[in-house]
């Protein structure tokens, strides 16, 4: 029965996201996208008030003893051609890793096309037929020295990326607390862009993606011995493992984990969230190309996300929080990434048009 | 409202930006006072066309649900 606490966990964690990413429309892609294309910074602020507010409820958690803090070790090739090619590929996907894996849920055919494949391409970047550049990029890998095992995940050996804390070898409040201060003066000091019709506004979106992300990272490393928040690269490959696999050759195969509990639960409360709001509907594109476009996009992102050790939630939405170098790093090369390929399929900036 | 549109895309079935972007370049085109009509299911759209084309200095006319998830909306270009 222990055995289903932790799938079944993440499956409720999962499940919470995915009800907030379908009700608030949240989605990465666009929040990235539209601060170029149509100069609107919306979705930007929820995604960042969620990272800043994170940063400070991580940190106190971490204190509290509930959760070691878990930045993935980087590497400087991963994160950089990792990190553009997840951010191009999200474009071409129509949406990041979260965002296809919600749009599943409101019977979106082209993100079932692009979610597969993302989970298929990031499996073989893991441990398929790009494992060797994978290996052999790992040689660059930098770990954090004197991360402090009050608050960090290095107590059995473990190692993590290297964070403000740890290179100013500090105590990690203060970065948390100046990083958290910066954001607040970004997202309060310029104007929002505004939206009459948004189910939730951003700042509630903030909030919310906040508390859910603190839920999962306390049942995760309490019930499920996984030091993270919400994730969703991982899950995928561990889903699709799960039911192809048998485990080395035993008639057992490997069983769903927490973040693959995560990544079901998005798409199991995305499609309650639209079928209570009436907006699950089967969508096909009139033009078949669209899902030629996305199956590139969903082998660009999985090989990004892999290669970066990361995607838009891991790194950006939980990452960012531990004011670590590899997820900053990451988030933005994900953002050029987004921008070039934005600019190559829709063009220039939307001219005339009022902030 | 009983408005006749100058010109109709249909856009269900596409997601966000790919709406956003059609309408945008279908305006572009168009002359000032004419009605564009847009067809779309996907929800994100019908939150962001109307509030894009109206900070692009568009009128828009008419959000209208025309069964389920599935929305005509109708723009006036200024």
């Amino acid at each position: 029965m222990n055995s289903l606490l932790g799938p079944s966990l993440g499956i409720l964690c999962g499940a919470i996201f995915g009800v907030i990413l379908q009700r608030g429309r949240v989605c990465f892609n666009s929040a990235f996208r539209d601060l170029y294309l149509t100069k609107d910074n919306f979705m930007f602020k929820g995604g960042l008030l969620a990272v800043a507010l994170s940063a400070i409820g991580f940190t106190a958690m971490a204190q509290f003893g509930l959760i070691k803090l878990a930045p993935s070790v980087p590497n400087w090739g991963g994160i950089i051609v990792g990190g553009l090619f997840f951010g191009m590929g999200m474009v071409l996907a129509g949406g990041c890793a979260s965002g296809m894996t919600y749009r599943i849920g409101e019977g979106n055919t082209v993100s079932i096309a692009a979610g597969l494949v993302f989970g298929l391409s990031a499996w073989a970047t893991n441990s398929g037929l790009l494992k060797p550049l994978t290996k052999w990029a790992a040689k660059l890998d930098f770990a954090a020295v004197n991360a402090d095992p009050t608050y960090y995940n290095v107590g059995t050996g473990g190692k993590i990326g290297p964070t403000a804390a740890t290179l100013l070898n500090i105590n990690p409040w203060i970065p948390a607390a100046v990083f958290a201060i910066l954001i607040f003066i970004y997202l309060f000091a310029t104007k929002t862009t505004r939206r009459e019709g948004a189910n939730m506004k951003w700042w509630v979106i903030g909030i919310a993606l906040t508390l859910v992300n603190m839920f999962t990272y306390y049942l995760s490393a309490k019930y499920a011995n996984r030091q993270y928040g919400l994730s969703i690269t991982s899950g995928w490959t561990n889903l699709l493992q799960a039911f192809t696999l048998s485990q080395n050759g035993a008639d057992k195969p490997p069983v769903v984990n927490f973040a693959g509990g995560i990544v079901l639960g998005v798409i199991i409360g995305a499609f309650l969230a639209a079928i209570v709001s009436k907006e699950f509907k089967w969508r096909v594109p009139k033009q078949g190309k669209y899902y030629a476009i996305a199956v590139v996009g969903g082998l660009l992102a999985g090989f990004g996300a892999s290669f970066a050790r990361g995607c838009n939630v891991g790194h950006f939405l939980t990452g960012a929080s531990f004011v670590s170098v590899g997820d900053t790093l990451a988030t933005v090369m994900f953002i050029l990434g987004n921008w070039f390929m934005t600019r190559i399929l829709f063009g220039k900036p939307y001219p005339n048009i009022e902030a | 409202m009983d408005i006749k549109p100058t010109k109709t895309i249909d856009e269900c079935g596409e997601v966000c930006p790919i709406p956003d972007v059609d309408t945008k370049r279908a305006l572009s085109k168009m002359n000032s006072g004419e009605i564009l009509e847009v067809l779309i299911d996907y929800p994100l759209s019908k939150e962001r066309i109307p509030a894009t084309v109206e900070r692009m200095g568009h009128q828009v006319l008419l959000v209208e649900e025309t069964g389920p998830s599935a929305w005509r909306i109708l723009i006036k270009v200024k």
